[in-house]
């Protein structure tokens, strides 16, 4: 077991580090509106011109084809530089370019994974519908096929990014007569810009992040853009969960890392609970610090170990998702610290200096998206310790 | 390169280990015999020695058997699982001492297991050095030969018959006897100071120690909650308990994972080993509590008795929780240190 990088890795390191120092956009990244999406493509583009986008996507699509070491290496010193968070181009990077270049046609694969590095098309995830979130496999929006097209019909709701979305990873249910709720699935790529395709903005509790809800009237989507076969769109649908419960995350945490040390220089600048000494002074405040960073070291351990495995080619199992329960909730009390520390400023959303309350809000979400903290433990409890199951 | 996985040597250790432990010193030995003690611990202390138990960590040239940190932690988390007495920790760690002090001769009877410490748990500011000082609690040391002291300041060892006036008490961990010693400038027998890190390695073995209680807690619940039914089903099936049980092995995981990366520092002496070690003590020791105490809730009434090792993981996990400094004490150090 070891913890040391090789010279190799270190020169890649070093170049990595000067590159974003000298490249991570000046100006912050807006949260909200159009400016977001010139903002996220116009930073893609321009980590795609110098050679740094997809460090682990194939080269023969524009990527670097590096291992997943590098891939750690960019995470932290992405993190370090303060790069801004990705966006619109967080479903696109994170996990349908990564599904299509697992489960994909070489056709898809050349038509979208450059556009995707390039900074041309961001993507979202046309999962979750009204009637089925936590039991997604219920699905009902309908697609028939029709000579060489899929005709969907029905609609998809929280989906992120969608109203800046070119294209989407869009589950249907292809067949209603299938045997189980599980098969009759399609994963298929919609495009957003096609006739039929009415998106409609919902608006979220931290006042700035945006979720739709679409709907689908007889959109005529092409059975080429299918991934995986025909009514076998499950197993495809459970490689995105992998990738976002896993690669994705692993950015987060070290984001996370960062946060923490934040916290511990705010807390000797704010005062505590006395109103006289600073925040750190008070025994509950350093206590919840101190947890956190060991929690935050635990974390990194846990990923490290994670890649270790992934390194030797051991199929990833359901430990991502202890990963991501404890990622998800450890993000929830970092940031409620920070809301604490800001002290009745908290409530005053222009004085909570480096938006800790506006954090604070949008963390609710993390014990929700993509997967609730209770389907987590069902499935740490059923598939990893082997409990019966409820279902 | 950056490498987590246990390579085939360090599993073959942990493997071997939990076999012999299995065997011998199965978690029964603590609930046939009407009270838990250490008797059979001490009945295998021997072969546990033979075996190189004692030695594992140190060098060869200082009598070790030469591996690593790391691999004794693989050790400890494995005789955590059975409850092993923490005395096993204050051998590692005496021979260190002994060792460090340049008498050779005592660590190798350490590490053969001809002598036999134990450790304290120092309940006053006391004084640590070429004598020692301070009121203390002296566990499991009643067939012990030497009393092993940390601080700050540094670790040495005492002849048991130098501790004065003993007092026995009624132990928090029924398997561990208790005594008090009440210190006055008595003379050691080895000395080392702070810089020969033996704090921060006791740290270390009792995470790991914690580490494999975490482990072992998770799966007695799990295993309980598949073959124990209510209304009809195993209760595993219910959420309120599944959920407990998956908690539980998050906890586990994490604490794992961190005490691993945790002995790589150390062993590689590399600038954030105190930051990683305070951290890993720290969380083993509040996971292993948390675990403790909901394996005992998914047990129900027969978790309440002495029939099951239950309520011996939670009284242990306090033992190994104020050994080396309890968890306020490790979040002060914590946050003390620099980020890593
Ligand atoms: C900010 C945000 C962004 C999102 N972005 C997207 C996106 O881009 N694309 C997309 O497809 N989806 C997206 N989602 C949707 C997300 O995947 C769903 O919200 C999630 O799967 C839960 O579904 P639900 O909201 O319908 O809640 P429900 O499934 O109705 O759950 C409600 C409550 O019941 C609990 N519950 C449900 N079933 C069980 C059970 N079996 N056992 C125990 N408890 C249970 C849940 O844990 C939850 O607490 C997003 C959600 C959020 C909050």
């Amino acid at each position: 077991m070891n913890l040391d990088f090789t010279a190799e890795q270190d020169v890649f390191r070093a170049e990595v580090r000067d590159w974003l120092h000298d490249n991570v956009p000046k100006e912050k990244r807006p949260i909200i509106g159009d400016e977001t999406l010139v903002y996220d493509k116009a930073w893609q583009k321009k980590q795609y011109d110098a050679g740094w986008a997809g460090i682990s996507w194939p080269v023969e699509y524009g990527g670097r084809g590096l291992s997943l070491i590098q891939q750690l290496i960019w995470f932290e010193e992405y993190a370090k530089a303060q790069a801004p968070y990705l966006g619109n181009f967080f479903v696109a990077l994170s996990h349908a370019g990564p599904t299509v270049i697992a489960r994909g046609t070489e056709r898809q694969k050349a038509y979208h994974l450059p556009r995707i590095l390039k900074g041309e098309s961001p993507w979202c995830q046309g999962f979750s519908e009204p009637n089925s979130g936590s039991d997604l496999a219920s699905l009902s929006t309908r697609a028939y096929v029709d000579g060489e097209h899929l005709v969907v019909n029905g609609s998809k709701i929280w989906t992120s990014f969608a109203q800046h979305a070119d294209y989407q990873e869009l589950l249907v249910r292809t067949d209603p007569d299938a045997g189980s709720k599980h098969s009759g699935i399609t994963w298929v790529i919609g495009d957003m810009h096609l006739p039929g395709v009415d998106v409609r903005p919902i608006s979220c509790m931290d006042g700035a992040s945006h979720f739709c809800q679409v709907f689908y009237d007889n959109v005529r989507i092409p059975l080429e853009n299918v991934v995986g076969d025909l009514n076998a769109g499950w197993s495809v649908a459970m490689t995105t969960l992998g990738f976002e419960r896993g690669t994705a995350a692993l950015a987060e945490q070290i984001a996370m890392a960062r946060e923490i040390e934040r916290l511990i220089e705010l807390s000797k600048t704010r005062l505590g609970p006395d109103g006289v000494r600073p925040a750190i002074k008070d025994d509950l405040i350093a206590a919840r610090l101190a947890t956190l960073r060991a929690e935050c070291a635990a974390l990194k351990a846990m990923s490290y170990a994670s890649i270790s495995r992934a390194q030797r080619d051991f199929v990833p199992g359901a430990e991502g998702t202890l990963i991501a329960t404890y990622n998800s909730e450890m993000l929830q009390r970092v940031y409620r610290m920070g809301a604490d520390l800001m002290g009745d400023e908290m409530l005053d959303l222009d004085a909570s200096e480096d938006r800790w309350t506006y954090e604070y809000y949008r963390s609710t979400l993390q014990t929700i998206a993509g997967g609730t903290s209770e389907i987590r433990r069902n499935i740490i409890g059923e598939r990893l310790l082997g409990l019966p199951r409820d279902r | 390169m950056v490498d987590l996985v246990a390579t085939d040597e360090q599993q073959q250790i942990a493997n071997s280990v939990a076999e012999y432990l299995r065997a011998e010193l199965p978690l029964d030995r603590l609930t046939k015999k009407g009270k838990a003690n250490s008797d059979t611990d001490h009945a295998k202390w021997k072969a546990m020695a033979e075996l190189g138990w004692f030695g594992l960590g140190l060098p060869e040239e200082q009598g070790g058997i030469g591996y690593s940190e790391v691999e004794e932690a693989f050790l400890y988390r494995e005789m955590g699982r059975l409850l092993v007495t923490p005395s096993a920790i204050a051998a590692s760690l005496g021979a260190r001492v002994a060792a460090g002090a340049g008498n050779g001769e005592l660590a190798a009877a350490i590490i053969s297991g001809e002598v036999r410490p134990a450790i304290t748990i120092a309940t006053s500011v006391g004084e640590v050095g070429p004598r020692v000082s301070g009121r203390y609690q002296l566990f499991d040391g009643a067939e012990a030969d030497l009393a092993l002291f940390l601080s700050a300041d540094g670790a040495a060892l005492v002849e048991r018959r130098a501790l004065n006036d003993l007092k026995v008490s009624r132990s928090g961990d029924d398997a561990l006897s208790l005594e008090l010693a009440d210190l006055n400038g008595a003379p050691t027998v080895a000395y080392v100071g702070a810089d020969a890190g033996i704090r921060r390695n006791g740290l270390l073995l009792a995470a790991a120690m914690l580490a494999g209680m975490c482990e072992a807690t998770r799966d007695m619940a799990s295993a309980y909650a598949k073959i124990r039914e209510q209304f009809g089903q195993p209760i595993g099936k219910f959420q309120a308990v599944k959920h407990k049980c998956a908690d539980m092995a998050i906890r586990a995981d994490a604490v794992n994972a961190l005490v691993a990366f945790a002995s790589i520092t150390v062993r590689d002496r590399r600038a954030d080993a105190d930051f990683q070690v305070a951290a890993a003590k720290l969380l083993g020791a509040q996971y292993a509590l948390l675990n403790a105490k909901e394996n005992i809730q998914v047990h129900g009434a027969i978790g309440f008795t002495t029939d099951l090792p239950a309520h011996l993981f939670l009284k242990r996990a306090h033992v190994l929780d104020h050994f080396g400094g309890a968890v306020r004490r490790q979040q002060m150090d914590l946050l003390a240190q620099p980020a890593a």
